[in-house]
């Protein structure tokens, strides 16, 4: 095996340990606002939940892959 | 280590011991606030459920979404069968809770049941995301079924919301 192919491998390597890292990250962020709530949420509150529910099964991420 | 602990979580809430107030930390040793007095924990871990659970649902399809050419087309397939039953599943829990609140038709039972499902479906979908094989799709897709006859339950026994099941 060549430099450039064991560098590559290296490379990727290194950028799935930073994938993992930043999905590991998000997903705490995640755990961690949802555990520091402490009190039910205002009418507003619920309302910007609701909202944000509609965007997001509305984007294009929620429509089918077709696969 | 923080997924194992999100499905840990997850089957605690099943045994009806509620998973933000039983888990200890979330990342970086933080921990889990404790429900202010006078605060209906069933509405509280409810509403927590909710929120993590539409973060993590679009966390999983922009993944998909983003990485789609590379995925295996079976978990491309289980996430397209979250798309179509999560949404009205989580507004139905919604509802619910919104139900419970009034005092009209679920009962705390009802909710927690729900909050547990949608936890349990929540712990699936990271699943399906970080490993993306045919036993964790349809490991999923169990999970998601489990949600909707959760919810089913609770509004088929509900006489004044009855209607908002027929999809």
């Amino acid at each position: 095996m060549d430099y450039f192919a064991l560098a590559l491998q290296a490379l990727e390597a290194a950028a799935a340990a930073a994938d993992a890292l930043a999905k590991a990250k998000e997903l705490a962020r995640i755990m961690k606002e949802a555990a520091q709530q402490t009190s039910e949420l205002t009418q507003e509150q619920s309302d910007q939940l609701d909202a944000k529910a509609d965007a997001i099964f509305a984007g294009p991420a929620s429509q089918s892959s077709g696969r | 280590m923080r997924i194992l602990s999100t499905i840990l979580c997850s089957v605690l809430l099943l045994t009806s011991i509620p998973v933000f107030t039983s888990c200890g930390t979330f990342g970086g040793g933080d921990k889990i606030a404790p429900i202010a007095e006078g605060q209906d924990s069933i509405v509280v871990n409810a509403e927590r459920a909710q929120r993590s659970t539409l973060d993590i649902y679009d966390l999983v399809t922009q993944w998909e979404f983003k990485n789609r050419a590379t995925l295996p087309a079976e978990v491309s397939r289980a996430v397209d069968a979250f798309r179509k039953e999560f949404p009205p599943a989580w507004k139905q829990s919604r509802r619910a809770l919104a139900d419970y609140k009034k005092q009209k038709g679920p009962n705390s039972t009802d909710v927690e049941r729900i909050t547990s499902a949608l936890l349990v479906a929540q712990a699936n979908l990271l699943q399906l995301r970080d490993g993306a094989s045919a036993t964790d799709a349809t490991r999923a897709m169990n999970a998601l079924g489990q949600l909707i006859s959760s919810i089913r339950v609770v509004f088929n026994r509900t006489p004044s919301t009855t209607t908002s099941t027929n999809r």
